[in-house]
């Protein structure tokens, strides 16, 4: 005979309460999340933040500095760059590439990551061999290299790009998923499964898949960070977004011509970059604490 | 033999400091003592406090563990006011322990013999080559067969039985004044256990060294200790030697625990077994400890913390009431 | 160690063959080589001729197997640039990035180990939070923009070092030490929270008990334990670290492999661009397997 639960206050939340009130503690949780807002924010509404359009000229602008120093006016807060584009609008419509390239290019490694992981780490034996071996190929050519290859022989649009960032930095996500699939095997809940004759691919997506789940986020949300960075380095070289499109990796390459004498156009890009980052990164340790296995318990 | 007193430790308490400036108690006023070659067997259910306790003592407890005591005198010094580095220079060649899980005591990236003679060289003040002759002769006299090979190889290519005896050698290298084992046969199969309890036997026979044995089975306890003591939620319940312990226990508490270890000659119907639970550090019932679970719990036994009594010449006992044996002491 | 070494050994064959697969067929199913050889305006008939010269027309496989038996022998092209073969030009340019590389190695391992070690001896006061949120910068910012930002501080702003070339030690600290940024950023939060995690483990205790110096106890044995972890992130980062030395060598005008490679996909150089990328996935193969064969002098369990 149990007593029952005379619980007079409020239920606990669940949910979207649970993760805010879980989010709101923590500090660089907090940050980030409110960064990623803001650039998610920017990106969007970018025609109607940027105070002017990124390719047009401003003579009178040229080569202006920030407003905080000598020459410089509130007209073109950031200063403008060699040819008179005003440099904060610039960053702001950069933020559009970066998050485009770095989302799509995640996503298409995380799913050709896990199903590769998956099934690499379900079926085992030469499956697993032959992947693995593949995914150590791909692991040692370094990406930077062979997305220039391919970038120089197939053109570089925004297409490209993200085909091929995304084709080359699904490695950590097939690793990863495969040595989490490899744990779950032994639990006895897929032992069970199994025995009963349940065929693997449904035992992989009602079982396995979900228990994924959690460090598959994680990981999407701090390769994000890492693609971006990608994006930008390409785009440095020469080789990946195009000018007239506006990447952070283009001005960056356009500023190191003018360090010498106008230092801020090469700086504040790199600084956008970097809050960038350091808010994914945030977010991603936050989601990475809170969506711990060991807090989930099995699906 | 006159027996000296290797060990006196008199009211050690040990708390843990929590969140918001409070304190958790876990040992209140442990008094007890041991005398040179003497065995004493630190009895009681997980969480009672008898790890804490000897880590105290060897001074090995951690922030945000807080030992304090009268006194806890080492062959007659007090050591309760030492320094760290006092502490340090004793342990190992004074004091020494031998942990409970033998699999992941030792460094796997060193050698056994690396981890051997770095005890006998630091405290014996001997050449590399003069500690690793020692370290072998160590080897061989806690049964290691083959003590050359052993010396090279790494603890991952030990059993669990093989690992112990490392142990006890580097534990006994350096004939420490105290030995304390905590639960040192706990993880090792029984047979194995037998092996080691009568290696520890055997060693200690010769030698001065006061023991501590912490264990939670009592058929450790007859075959090893000359004086027990039983330990609840962090206070000593009974004191007696081995022999009254047994057959006269005075302690429902200590009566409950030896009903309940199954014995092979009897048949019984059902498991006896003591009612409830350990209470935890933060709830700790008033009065006795122990009233909750006691089948003989009276109304005072609610509000008044018992204390330690004797109830006959070298047997104490901290109750109320306590048990009438088979044969009464006046 | 010998049975380890074997198994990795014999794995590494299939993942050089399978790198040289997967960089023939990115190559050849991107898109035409021919057509950024040969300036736009040029008629169809000239880019068959040099399809037919480069033998594009052949089938795929085909033009595979003469890749790898050329490669066999030594021969990885004839680059149209420079008008030789593409082999001694890419070896020519190893010494400069193997030291570039290295040296960036050494110095992030002699910036992060310290810093790891005692962020988490001082775990909770400010100095460890100091730590922490350094490495967080260094992991954020893009190694080419450190790499700017160095050349303005030092290079311009105050001309305390040269900003190109090679040659002089003075010349090797911009672009090393900016490498050198972003790998120990990667290493020092995990040398500190290995170093947090071992101190805690029960041969730790048992060393204390033995009466062991705090000294040795932290540097001799929990060291040891922590640089395992550390050992695998730092042969993870290899890859990474030659991808970024490719950028650094750019910025600061250094002859190395990198600089070259860039230059070849500048130049569409096709013979040139397919060495570099082999020749550098060949080295960081190797270095890997150093690195293993370290992690085995260091810990005996994977000796089994």
């Amino acid at each position: 005979m149990g007593k029952k639960n005379a619980h007079k206050g409020a239920n606990p939340p669940s949910g979207f309460r649970k993760y805010a009130g879980l989010l709101f503690r923590s500090q660089t949780g907090t940050i980030g999340f409110f960064i990623l807002l803001m650039i998610l924010i920017i990106a969007i509404f970018a025609p109607h933040i940027a105070p002017y359009d990124p390719t047009s000229v401003d003579l009178r602008g040229m080569r202006m500095p920030p407003f905080w120093m000598e020459g410089g006016s509130m007209e073109h807060i950031l200063g403008c760059d060699n040819l008179g584009r005003d440099l904060w609008s610039r960053i702001i419509y950069g933020t559009r590439v970066s998050l485009l390239v770095g989302i799509l290019s995640v996503l298409l490694a995380g799913a050709f990551g896990i199903v590769l992981g998956m099934v690499s780490g379900f079926y085992g034996s030469w499956i697993d061999s032959v992947i693995m071996r593949v995914t150590d190929a791909f692991f040692a050519i370094p990406r930077i290299l062979m997305a220039m290859v391919v970038l120089m022989v197939a053109g570089s649009s925004v297409g490209v790009l993200i085909l091929i960032i995304g084709g080359t930095s699904w490695v950590p996500f097939a690793r990863m998923i495969r040595s989490e699939v490899l744990a779950l095997k032994e639990k006895e809940f897929v032992k069970c499964s199994r025995s009963i004759g349940t065929k693997g691919t449904v035992i992989l997506l009602r079982h396995i898949l979900p228990n994924v789940m959690s460090s598959f986020i994680v990981l999407c949300t701090m390769n994000i960070a890492g693609n971006i960075i990608s994006e930008a380095a390409l785009s440095f070289l020469g080789v990946g977004i195009q000018p007239p499109t506006v990447s952070w990796g283009v001005m960056l390459a356009e500023g190191r011509k003018f360090l010498g004498t106008h230092w801020w156009i090469g700086t504040f890009p790199g600084i956008a970059i970097t809050i960038s980052v350091l808010g994914i990164m945030f977010l991603g340790n936050w989601l990475r604490d809170v969506l711990d296995p060991r807090n989930q318990g099995i699906k | 033999m006159e027996r000296q007193t290797t060990l006196e430790v008199r009211n050690l308490n040990v708390y843990f400091k929590t969140a918001g400036g409070n304190r958790t108690q876990a040992v209140r006023n442990l008094s007890f003592q041991v005398g040179s070659g003497e065995l004493l067997g630190i009895v009681g259910e997980s969480g009672c406090g008898k790890s804490v306790s000897s880590l105290a003592i060897m001074g090995l407890l951690e922030f945000p563990a807080i030992a304090e005591a009268d006194k806890i005198c080492l062959m007659g010094t007090d050591i309760s006011k030492n320094s760290r580095e006092e502490m340090r220079k004793l342990r190992g060649s004074e004091l020494s322990m031998i942990f409970q899980e033998p699999m992941t005591s030792l460094n796997p990236l060193f050698t056994i013999g690396a981890q051997l003679s770095d005890t006998i060289a630091l405290h014996q003040e001997c050449g590399k080559a003069e500690a690793k002759r020692r370290a072998v002769e160590m080897l061989e006299k806690v049964g290691i067969p083959r003590a050359e090979a052993v010396y090279k190889s790494y603890p991952n290519e030990l059993s669990g039985g093989m690992r112990q005896r490392v142990m006890i050698a580097i534990a006994l290298a350096n004939s420490p004044k105290l030995l304390i084992a905590d639960e040192p046969t706990t993880a090792l199969d029984v047979t194995i256990q037998a092996q080691i309890l009568e290696l520890m036997r055997d060693l200690i026979q010769d030698s001065n060294t006061a023991i501590l044995f912490i264990t939670h089975d009592l058929g450790v306890i007859a075959e090893m200790a000359d004086r027990v003591l039983v330990m609840y939620a962090g206070s000593i319940v009974e004191e007696a030697d081995v022999m009254t312990l047994f057959h006269n226990c005075a302690h429902p508490y200590t009566q409950g625990l030896l009903d309940s270890t199954i014995k092979v000659h009897e048949i019984h119907d059902e498991l006896r077994c003591i009612e409830g639970v350990v209470p935890s550090l933060r709830d700790m019932p008033s009065g006795c400890a122990f009233h909750p679970r006691c089948p003989y719990a009276q109304e005072d036994c609610r509000s008044q913390r018992p204390e330690l009594r004797k109830t006959a010449e070298g047997h104490t006992v901290a109750c109320l009431h306590p048990l009438r044996g088979r044969w009464d002491h006046d | 160690m010998g049975k380890y070494m074997r198994r990795r050994l014999l794995q590494v064959i299939p993942v050089l063959l399978i790198v040289t697969v997967v960089v023939f067929f990115m190559v050849h199913l991107s898109g035409d080589p021919t057509s950024m050889m040969l300036p736009q305006d040029a008629t169809q008939e000239a880019r068959e001729n040099l399809r037919e010269a480069l033998g594009l027309n052949r089938p795929l496989h085909v033009q595979y197997w003469i890749f790898i038996k050329g490669l066999f022998q030594g021969d990885f092209g004839i680059s149209h640039k420079y008008n030789a073969p593409a082999l001694p030009i890419v070896l020519e340019r190893i010494p400069a990035s193997l030291e570039l590389c290295a040296v960036s190695i050494v110095l992030s391992v002699v910036i992060a180990i310290p810093l790891g070690v005692w962020a988490a001896r001082a775990h909770g006061t400010p100095f460890d939070s100091l730590v922490n949120a350094l490495a967080v910068l260094g992991q954020a910012m893009p190694s080419f923009w450190i790499g700017i930002m160095l050349i303005l501080l030092l290079g311009v702003k105050w001309t305390l070092l040269p900003v190109s070339g090679r040659g002089s030690m003075a010349q090797l600290i911009m672009p090393s030490v900016t490498l050198a940024i972003g790998t120990s950023a990667q290493i020092i939060p995990l040398v500190r929270s290995s170093m947090l995690e071992i101190v805690h483990e029960d041969y730790i205790r048992t060393a204390r008990s033995k009466g062991l110096s705090e000294r040795t106890v932290i540097y001799r044995h929990a060291f040891k334990n922590a640089l395992v972890p550390v050992i695998t992130m730092v042969a993870l980062q290899i890859p990474a670290l030659f991808g970024g030395a490719l950028i650094t060598e750019t910025i600061f005008a250094w002859p190395g492999l990198g600089q070259l490679m860039v230059t070849g996909v500048t130049n569409h150089d096709m013979a040139i661009v397919q060495a570099c990328i082999l020749m550098i996935t060949f080295i960081t193969i190797v270095v890997n397997l150093c690195a293993d064969m370290l992690y085995c002098l260091i810990d005996p369990r994977i000796r089994m």
